[in-house]
């Protein structure tokens, strides 16, 4: 893949949250709504485009934790909130050029995480939990070595013991699971395709209105040394 | 495809021993003894360079001078003499081999080169061979027994593949009070050459086989594990243990067998994915892989239990919910019927407790027939055995008081069992059963042997009946 690629060539082992996402829209995952951008212009240009309320985050490939670094600011909703927000990520990020990704706020209180990772002996394998930081908490998460059938996506969700969160509960609709499923089938077949990743982590993935939607994700590159 | 190479390594006609000789203290003395008084009807060629004989059997100083074929050489010798003796059997025509010796890739770089050379001499003359570091092999129907333990066991339908060789030979003992028979069990050591996968292939097509119990340290080739196994588990139930998951247990591994383990997450995943179970320990193991050779499987998870005592009655429907099964209520009708058969201390709608009662013909018989005929119920759980030898106690300790008719009592007892072991299959509904006594109890041993597994706690019991209930969503679950 080009992304991949270009990001080997310059010696980075990271893909930024933007190129992360764009790679998993190419294969069809549900992303955020979101743009690149370098100044005041395109930020407002960008949110146009995307509506209120808005998340701002600092975006590199360096950056793989924003919230530890404190660059960034949600529930974004109007200009003055915006510019003031993204002069300080600006700042924080040392001027970087188009280094602030503007997306839109996604609604959903439950999170999970669905991720990818190469073991040296079983290969891509996919992974799946309860996410945000439930998943360093409760390391409540279940594996399936690639590639997957439906049903071994199927049978990870009913693994987890959170798995409860899926069910219509306090007032939230079902969990789209056939969604679900094939998001992970995909991630097994990005994992198959692409040799040259290593880790994909897609946290949180937030499922709003019953539908699972990526709003964080990094994928890790393979160490070409 | 070419043949699996266990197929003459588990029914050699023939076999070459090289380490035994007629002292005691070696162990290949020790193991050969095994094969020559376990029941092999094969021929055995021992090679010793100075005595004429090996236990009895004509000796052999070189495996040259043997001048037969031979289908499969067993070496328990010291490392550095092994690559020659390969050599020999090449030479000589045969083809299979199984080493017992220890002091290879398990011991770090030094013993990884003397493997390599063990695997180059072996490929230079088509020759496959199980172990180094492995304990061989138990043939149950056949009573080939090429291991270090007593050969005092019985041949049934559990195969076992597993990395250590004492869950195959130490175990023995214990398989046998369980009433565990053993169909084929391979111990597997360094997997220098045969692997897990093909012992599972294996045993995936041994028809004498019915459950496949797995003790696994590190899987070498993960996706053609996968594989196989994904293409027995519809057919045949596998179980399996993996303890390299925890750092101690990884490193446990390393020094056993050479192993690379891999994160638990990861192992649960995979065998998962390929439709095994997975038991949390050695003693679910063999008590899941009992049951799952022997009951038929419940066509949903509601269970009864029958008890002739209120505590383990208790325990067992306490741990069944625990574990996913259901203990649920009769029909009032059903209750009714129990009622109007039991004491008027029995509890009757599920569990049923009968409280103490010789009524031999009520719990064996009309109330399990009654049980297992309800639509709702899907398997019995069981505690109540209960054989004359605890009235021979009696009568050894009070002399005056023999007027217990213990001939009549047994015969009793023996009617009792006969019947009782004929429920699973007349009712195409899995029994399992619970007694503290073990086999020296004589309606223990008739009711292990007639089919039904009794173990010595109700939580044993009620898991594996949880483990036969998985193993029917696993059968399903192409319809998921």
């Amino acid at each position: 893949m080009k992304i991949i690629d270009e990001a080997i060539k310059m010696g980075r082992t990271a893909l930024s949250e933007y190129e992360s996402k764009q790679l998993l829209s190419t294969y069809k995952i549900p992303v955020t709504k979101e743009a690149l951008v370098g100044n005041r212009e395109s930020l407002i240009d960008a949110i146009g485009k995307i509506g209120y309320p808005v998340v701002l985050k600092g975006c590199s490939p360096d950056i793989a934790h924003k919230t530890e670094k404190g660059l960034i600011r949600v529930d974004i909703r109007t200009e003055d909130e915006a510019l003031t927000a993204f002069q300080e990520i600006h700042a924080g990020m040392n001027g970087t050029e188009n280094s602030v990704l503007v997306q839109e706020l996604i609604r959903g209180k439950r999170e999970l995480v669905a991720g990818l990772t190469r073991d040296p002996q079983f290969g891509p394998c996919v992974m799946f939990g309860l996410g945000g930081i439930f998943t360093e908490i409760l390391k409540d998460i279940s594996f399936r070595v690639a590639p997957l059938e439906k049903y071994d996506a199927l049978e990870m969700m009913q693994e987890i013991r959170g798995r409860k969160i899926l069910d219509a509960v306090r007032g939230m609709e079902t969990v789209d699971l056939d969604m679900l499923a094939d998001i992970m089938l995909t991630i097994g077949k990005i994992g198959m395709e692409n040799e040259k990743i290593k880790e994909i982590d897609i946290n949180p993935l937030i499922i709003s209105n019953g539908k699972p939607v990526a709003v964080d994700a990094l994928v890790v590159l393979l160490d070409q040394k | 495809m070419p043949t699996n190479p266990l197929q003459t390594i588990m029914n050699p006609e023939s076999i070459v021993y090289l380490g035994a000789s007629n002292s005691l203290q070696t162990i290949g003395t020790a193991q050969l003894i095994n094969i020559t008084k376990g029941g092999y009807k094969g021929k055995i060629y021992p090679i010793h360079r100075k005595e004429k004989s090996v236990l009895g059997l004509k000796a052999y100083p070189d495996i040259t001078s043997i001048n037969k074929p031979a289908d499969l050489a067993i070496i328990v010798i010291p490392p550095k003499a092994i690559p020659g003796v390969l050599e020999e059997c090449g030479k000589a025509g045969i083809r299979y081999a199984i080493i017992i010796t220890a002091g290879y890739g398990e011991i770090g770089q030094k013993g990884k080169l003397l493997q390599q050379e063990l695997i180059a001499v072996a490929q230079k003359y088509d020759i496959r061979f199980l172990g180094p570091n492995c304990i061989g092999i138990v043939n149950g129907p056949t009573r080939l027994n090429t291991t270090w333990f007593p050969s005092k066991y019985r041949a049934g339908h559990v195969g076992i593949i597993s990395q250590s060789g004492s869950y195959i030979t130490q175990t023995l003992t214990y398989f046998e009070k369980l009433g565990l028979g053993i169909s084929q069990a391979i111990s597997v050591g360094n997997q220098a050459d045969i692997d897990m996968v093909e012992c599972l292939a294996y045993l995936g097509k041994d028809n004498q086989t019915r459950s496949i119990a797995l003790y696994i340290e590190g899987i070498k080739n993960p996706m053609d594990f996968l594989k196989t196994a994904r293409k027995i588990t519809p057919q045949k139930p596998i179980v399996a243990v993996y303890v390299g998951g925890t750092e101690a247990g990884a490193r446990a591994c390393a020094s056993h067998t050479g192993s690379m383990a891999g994160s638990n997450e990861l192992y649960s995943g995979l065998l998962r994915q390929a439709g095994i179970i997975r038991a949390r320990n050695i003693t679910d193991l063999f008590d899941w892989s009992l049951a799952l050779a022997q009951q038929p499987l419940p066509k949903g998870k509601n269970m009864a239990v029958l008890t002739n005592s209120g505590g383990p009655g208790s325990s067992m429907a306490d741990e069944a919910n625990r574990h996913g099964l259901k203990i649920p209520l009769f029909t009032p009708d059903a209750q009714g019927k129990i009622k109007a058969m039991t004491p008027f201390t029995a509890a009757y709608v599920n569990p049923v407790d009968v409280t103490m009662n010789y009524d031999l013909d009520l719990i064996y018989k009309k109330l399990p027939e009654l049980i297992l005929n309800l639509k709702k119920i899907d398997g019995m759980l069981f505690y109540g055995i209960f054989g004359t030898i605890h009235f021979q106690d009696k009568i050894a300790l009070a002399r005056n008081l023999s007027d217990i008719p213990l001939d009549l009592m047994e015969q009793m007892t023996e009617e009792a069992c006969k019947e009782f072991i004929k429920l699973p299959d007349k009712f195409k509904k899995p029994i399992l059963c619970v007694c503290f006594s073990g086999r020296e109890d004589n309606a223990v041993a008739r009711i292990q042997d007639g089919g039904i597994p009794v173990y010595p706690t109700p939580e044993r019991a009620v898991r594996a009946m949880a483990a036969l209930w998985e193993y029917k969503k696993i059968k399903r679950r192409n319809n998921f």
